[in-house]
């Protein structure tokens, strides 16, 4: 993110702060792609993607005249994000618990096929690759997402997830090395 | 250099200052291994990259919708709501006479369930809610869903955790409760006060998780919902409200404050619900009920 964006989203929200509504849609438009397609990543269905970001926009709207700017709005507001799909898997442990046997399902599908992965179709890959960052730990996941596909750098990763610059590199080091070995065969 | 002190990831994700930078080229010009392992994190970042994302929604229809969210209902609309229910009630009461059919009101409830008839069935008094645990077990799923509701209405502390045992042993056992899927159809709809009912118990996460959903998928369950939570915060009993206010709390539901301001005189929830307001609007007026009233209706 360049700084000149950051100064952009930092003068809407003392607009809207200053009572200016509008600002607050400029910044939801600005954002909502990338909301999106985030809640997406994590959640793997369209349904709760949009449900998850319009909430997260829903509470950012109603905490924004508490922000005071001690990280990026952007790194604010993917710390929502990230702290409703928290939230959410902890209200649905339960359901979680059934897509994993899902899961293993599928994995011992994609391991009976591996000795044809240079047949695979680009979907298929899409698929494999989408169901290993999915087993991957939350929180590596959550770095990886955050990193690779949405683009925040190390310290507005940290900022959003409220750790350390450290762990972030740690988790995206780690996220990494399983991958590497879970996809060798593709790369 | 050693391989082991070299931040390859920290060069590869362009993190390093210039200087750090030009220790890591020097190490990678000698070094074959880390040179193979930098390639193996650019075809990594590749196929990694190859997992792409359907449309965004629609902008506009996005932007109205976190919009609509964002802003409460007014409060005349809930007071308008709160007169109605309680003008049913009303007539519910002046309706309450003769025996009480209970497998037929039963049918009645689990068709529509309404005031009226949970206002009969508990003037009927013990033998009635007997008869209602009976309906647990008819063939009817609906008919099941309603007994467990109104038992969990009518009934006291112990008959409303046996019901409680009873409902999950048949969830999880698989035995013919459809509601672990709810807001496929409107029909979802007509369970709301059901599944609150479960709700309010103030344990049943799973019940919670089912509003949740609910509230997700269907605009009629919704209104169903809040009309169904500020009628449980109106109770005489104070252990409904208490799980009431935490149903409010725990779902993300456009809730008409108004309803939670009208707990403040509570000794029991008074200072719970002056908690609540305080964290809901950033203000606060203490246990003034009218300033309350005024900062709510200005949202």
């Amino acid at each position: 993110m360049s700084e000149g964006d950051a100064m952009v989203d930092a003068e809407l929200v003392l607009k809207f702060q200053g009572g200016e509504e509008s600002a607050f849609e400029t910044l939801v438009r600005k954002y909502m792609k990338d909301a999106y397609s985030f809640c997406l990543r994590l959640t793997h269905d369209a349904q709760e993607a949009e449900e998850l970001s319009q909430m997260g926009f829903v509470n950012a709207y109603r905490a924004l005249r508490g922000f005071r700017g001690e990280s990026s709005f952007k790194s604010w507001l993917y710390r929502i994000f990230i702290n409703q799909y928290r939230d959410k898997l902890r209200r649905t442990r339960r359901a979680e618990a059934r897509l994993a046997v899902v899961r293993e399902e599928t994995e011992r599908k994609q391991s009976a096929t591996t000795t044809e992965e240079s047949t695979l179709h680009a979907a298929e890959l899409e698929e494999v690759v989408k169901t290993r960052i999915e087993r991957l730990p939350d929180r590596q996941r959550e770095v990886l997402t955050l990193h690779l596909y949405q683009g925040l750098d190390y310290r507005e990763i940290s900022a959003a997830l409220g750790c350390t610059y450290d762990d972030v590199k740690m988790n995206l080091s780690l996220a990494r090395k399983r991958l590497k070995e879970e996809l060798k065969g593709y790369l | 250099m050693n391989c082991a002190d070299v931040r390859l990831d920290e060069y590869f994700d362009g993190e390093l200052v210039e200087a750090d930078r030009a220790t890591v080229d020097g190490h990678l010009a000698a070094c074959d291994a880390c040179r193979a392992e930098l390639e193996r994190s650019r075809k990594l970042e590749t196929v990694l990259r190859k997992v792409t994302t359907g449309a965004a929604p629609d902008a506009d229809r996005f932007v109205e919708s976190v919009r609509a969210r964002s802003r409460r209902p007014s409060p005349a609309r809930w007071a308008l709501a709160a007169a109605a229910l309680i003008a049913v009630a009303g007539l519910a009461i002046v309706a309450l006479r003769g025996p009480v059919d209970v497998r037929a009101e039963l049918v009645k409830y689990s068709e529509k369930p309404a005031t009226a008839i949970e206002d009969r069935l508990r003037s009927a008094g013990p033998a009635a809610l007997r008869q209602l645990e009976g309906g647990m077990d008819d063939r009817d799923v609906k008919v099941q869903f309603a007994a467990a509701s109104l038992l969990f209405k009518l009934a006291d502390a112990p008959t409303r955790d046996r019901v409680l045992a009873r409902f999950q042993q048949k969830k999880e056992s698989n035995g013919g409760w459809t509601l672990s899927e709810p807001g496929i159809d409107d029909s979802d709809a007509e369970m709301v006060p059901v599944t609150v009912s479960l709700a309010v118990d103030g344990q049943n996460r799973w019940a919670i998780d089912v509003l949740g959903k609910l509230h997700r998928l269907n605009r009629q369950a919704q209104n169903k919902i809040v009309d169904s939570v500020v009628t449980l915060l109106h109770s005489t009993n104070v252990d409904v409200q208490r799980h009431a206010l935490e149903i409010v709390k725990k779902l993300e539901i456009d809730f008409p404050l108004s309803a939670v301001v009208d707990l403040l005189d509570s000794p029991e929830l008074g200072e719970e619900a002056l908690r609540f307001l305080r964290a809901e609007t950033k203000k606060d007026f203490g246990k003034d009920k009218e300033s309350w009233r005024k900062a709510v209706g200005d949202r």
